[in-house]
């Protein structure tokens, strides 16, 4: 379900420029059109045959797997029910307990751990958010290489060191996360408007906690914490990779034996719309641009009303061809780069538009966008647009199967919201939408007038959008001739 | 399973699975009459293709002035040709089910599109008309501009690391156009204008200044044909002479001291060496990719080990070297001062000549330099996941004036470095005169 453009998360390479805008001068009024076009565009994309297999383990651990062919490769990640959200009492307390597990297992220190996924050439990563902490592996799928690789990973996640000193050092750590994502200016799915949005939620809290509540959290918490939410029922697997089915079924038998043992941690309830504090919060902050988060409660992945949404947030921030980017960038010049997403958190995530701007034109671009989005409510898609982003995600059941790294990416997403096992099950949900489904699942779960806002930089006088949208008659590609 | 249990029986156990494992994929090179050099490389594990068109400019190549044009002209040329509306480009490829990219670098401009395979021959219909009719107009400068100044402030004046990066690019290289911001200075873009542009477009984008690569679920023989037809007409031009952009070997001790908007001190070291192409001998700058890989690739390296784990000194930390730079280039190293133990930048850059000068005294153990050379055979093999990334190594290399033969040579190359090859690199490369250090302290307005 990634539409993320992958532009915007490249540093300095640049993104291109933008759609639509009627062309100068009367010459430019028709093109001559692309002659492939016609040979192809009746075609449709060939869907992904790839097969996702789905088990449980005795343990309890569920496990999804593709099996691909043609590269050496293996991909796996263990995901658990253990983030921020789980921390109760003590802010931090699941980040810490995730960082712990970098710091060496009973026997092996740190040096030890590192030395011995280097010498196998192995890639290891984790990351913590409000739901989940995981681990991901990628490896060679050579026996000799994955065997001790994934005995590695199994030890690193069931047995943590919880010495004095590692505790001592991840605190340290912690805490020097915890003052970075304060301040750092372009955290796209900023922290500063979670308590707002989710007052009386366990999302508000944040990620890293605080520097007193990690002073507090002790050894016999964190070990707690781990024996419950980094136990064998907590845990998905997800496999992919150059191995076959009974190979990948020994694996996770493996991983899951290795962990705790104890069943999924209860779900904690979810956010409710109404508890939100709607209204626009401005922080003040010595930067060049102004940030601007837009946000307001969103129904859960696995929500039958989902998929409309989603197409909804592509066609309102889903890329160039999207409203915001035409208006924002191509008809006043004021920002990059502006988008909105539907954020699939465990217990229902914002949708969230996000964007720069220079500070003068703060009040006016919110202004703007929250009339676009009164607009949406109102008239929902325009055919137009609706059979664009059908037609686009025919290409993503294409493009989804074409690596392992995305695949691994869409098994995550399908374990931990239940979805069905298909890698296009959503663009196929996708092709039976009618613009009135859509409008209806928007005035469903959205107000026009229910935003949280937040706003990051300096506070100038404020000024009227420039009209930067290039005049003259609208362009348009002339017919092949016929013959 | 027995868990092995000393650091040399798994480096043992592992050594001969890597040279077994690596894939040699096919790839075929053509080059048309006009000049346009044809890469193709066959990976039939999906229906997909990635097509990238490579041009030899970049802002290494834009004079004093004009910081920025090669930037600009890539946000411009999707702004209307012949056969393609302004930013039509992106509607038509969408519903084709494409991913269309673009990015700028010192060296380059790429255009790139991912997608199912029956849409590739509308892409290099696009790419082909881009190149021969973009229209450039005022009106779309005018406002191109201002989407590209946002750009700028977004991505390099409120992002404090790129900042000072680009920063101390501009004393690292002090005689060639590598020190030029690729995004353009806001000076530069303040006075830009269309005309600039024109110029600079029927300067540099002709079909034998770029390199179409294309990785994916085609055959060489369809890829030429459907190449044929689009830029098979397309006349070859007279190109501006280019030289490699060299620098003093040994221009002094340079320092820049920013204070960005940042709240915490971070400190870069780049030091002045050749690369693949301008090394005197190519075993030089694959030595040098191997020292930069043991001092800060990744967790297993020696900063990252002594300075995170070990000395709580940094949060973050990597070196980079810019071996595939078509002229001279930098071995950097980059840290993030950890904010609780709060080092001073002083204490840090003796602490980071110490590891320096333990590599210039000690040759690395066999075993340190064979851990690090499979890192990076095993990363070579990941890489071929993504049709993107074998797209773009293959591009950066040609266009770098290498050739793309020479992904397929990286893994004897590599193997031929010894620990004294690293000695002595070290001992020749990091030397103070070769050295520029910027430095980021927290900014004088301070948030709460």
């Amino acid at each position: 379900m990634n539409k993320a453009n992958p532009v915007l998360s490249r540093v300095l390479p640049a993104l291109l420029a933008s759609l639509s805008i009627p062309a100068a001068g009367s010459d430019l009024s028709s093109v001559n059109p692309l002659q492939s076009l016609s040979e192809v565009q009746h075609l449709a994309p060939t869907p992904t045959t790839r097969v996702i297999r789905g088990w449980k383990t005795l343990n309890g651990t569920k496990v999804l797997f593709v099996e691909t062919h043609g590269l050496p490769l293996l991909d796996v990640a263990v995901s658990f029910a253990a983030g921020s959200r789980y921390d109760g009492e003590q802010p931090g307390l699941a980040a810490m307990a995730l960082s712990l597990l970098n710091e060496g297992s009973e026997g092996k220190d740190v040096d030890t751990i590192l030395t011995a996924f280097d010498s196998l050439g192995v890639k290891i990563g984790n990351g913590i958010d409000r739901d989940h902490g995981f681990f991901t592996l990628r490896s060679l799928s050579d026996e000799a290489v994955r065997t001790p690789a994934l005995q590695l990973l199994s030890e690193v996640l069931s047995k943590p060191s919880f010495t004095s000193d590692a505790i001592r050092r991840v605190k340290s750590e912690i805490i020097d996360r915890q003052m970075r994502e304060d301040v750092a200016f372009e955290t796209w799915v900023s922290h500063r408007f979670a308590p707002p949005l989710y007052p009386r939620h366990p999302y508000a809290q944040p990620l890293y906690g605080t520097r007193e509540s990690i002073g507090e959290i002790t050894a016999e918490q964190l070990r707690g914490f781990h024996s419950k939410a980094y136990s064998a029922g907590n845990a998905i697997i997800l496999l992919v990779g150059d191995l076959s089915r009974e190979q990948a079924q020994n694996i996770s038998v493996k991983i899951s034996d290795a962990l705790p043992k104890g069943p999924a941690l209860p779900p904690t309830a979810s956010a409710r719309r109404e508890d939100s504090v709607v209204g626009t919060l401005h922080i003040e902050r010595p930067t060049t641009l102004i940030h601007l988060d837009f946000a307001q409660i969103a129904p859960p992945r696995n929500h039958p009303d989902y998929v409309a949404l989603y197409v909804a947030s592509m066609i309102f921030g889903g890329g160039f061809d999207s409203r915001l980017m035409k208006v924002l960038r191509e008809q006043h010049g004021v920002t990059y780069s502006a988008e909105a997403q539907l954020k699939n958190w465990q217990a229902r995530g914002p949708f969230h538009i996000n964007l720069s701007t220079p500070p003068e034109y703060r009040e006016a671009v919110i202004r703007r966008v929250k009339g676009m989005f009164e607009q949406l409510l109102k008239d929902g898609p325009t055919e137009q647009e609706l059979q664009n982003i059908k037609l686009s995600l025919r290409g993503d059941m294409a493009l989804n199967g074409a690596s392992n790294a995305d695949m691994l990416q869409a098994l995550l997403v399908i374990a931990r919201h239940d979805l069905p096992l298909s890698l296009t099950d959503y663009a196929e949900q996708a092709q039976q939408l009618t613009r009135e489904r859509v409008k209806a699942a928007l005035n469903a779960h959205f107000d026009a007038d229910s935003w949280v806002v937040t706003s990051t930089g300096p506070s100038v006088p404020q000024q009227a959008l420039p009209d930067l949208q290039v005049q003259g008659p609208s362009c348009r590609s002339r017919p092949l001739p016929s013959g | 399973m027995k868990r092995p249990s000393s650091r040399r029986a798994l480096g043992l156990l592992f050594l001969p699975v890597i040279a077994l494992a690596t894939p040699s994929p096919s790839t075929h090179e053509r080059m048309l009459a006009n000049g346009l050099k044809i890469i193709v490389r066959e990976d039939h594990r999906a229906p997909v293709v990635a097509a990238q068109l490579w041009y030899k400019v970049g802002s290494s190549h834009e004079p004093p002035g004009e910081s920025g044009l090669s930037h600009a002209l890539e946000h411009l040329l999707f702004q209307g040709s012949s056969k393609v509306c302004p930013g039509q480009a992106f509607e038509v490829m969408e519903r084709l089910g494409a991913r269309i990219n673009a990015f700028t670098n010192h060296d380059s401009t790429t255009y790139e599109y991912l997608m199912p395979r029956h849409a590739l021959g509308v892409a290099l219909e696009i790419m082909a008309d881009q190149m021969s009719t973009a229209r450039l107009s005022p009106a779309a400068f005018r406002r191109e501009i201002e989407v590209i100044k946002n750009e700028r402030l977004q991505n390099v004046d409120d992002t404090p690391g790129t900042l000072l990066d680009e920063k101390m690019r501009s004393i690292a290289f002090t005689t060639s156009g590598y020190r030029t911001s690729t995004i353009g200075w806001l000076h530069d873009l303040q006075r830009m204008n269309a005309l600039q542009l024109q110029r600079w477009y029927a300067r540099w984008y002709a079909p034998n200044n770029a390199t179409l690569v294309v990785v994916g679920d085609v055959t060489p023989g369809e890829v030429e044909a459907l190449a044929r037809r689009y830029f098979a007409d397309l006349p070859g031009r007279t190109l501006p002479e280019t030289k490699p952009p060299l620098e003093l070997n040994e221009p002094g001790e340079r320092r820049i001291m920013v204070q960005t908007r940042n709240e915490f001190p971070s400190l870069i070291m780049a030091f002045n060496v050749p690369s693949l192409v301008t090394a005197a001998d190519p075993h030089t700058a694959h030595t040098l990719r191997l020292l930069n890989e043991l001092l800060g690739v990744d967790s297993g390296s020696r900063i990252f080990r002594e300075l995170k784990f070990h000395e709580e000194l940094v949060t973050r930390a990597h070196s980079r070297y810019e071996a595939f730079n078509r002229g001279d280039a930098l071995l950097k190293i980059v840290v993030d001062l950890d904010t609780q133990k709060n080092p001073s930048l002083d204490d840090l850059q003796v602490r980071l000549w110490q590891l320096l000068d333990e590599l210039k005294r000690t040759p690395v153990s066999a075993q340190e330099l064979e851990r690090a050379r499979t890192r990076m055979m095993a990363r070579r093999v990941f890489a071929l996941d993504s049709l993107e990334n074998q797209a773009q190594k293959l591009g950066g290399l040609e266009s770098a004036g290498l050739s793309w033969t020479l992904e397929e040579q990286e893994e004897a190359h590599l193997k031929a470095v010894t620990p004294l090859d690293i000695q002595h690199a070290a001992q020749t490369y990091f030397t103070r005169e070769r050295l520029s250090v910027a430095l980021a302290s927290p900014g004088k307005i301070r948030h709460e």
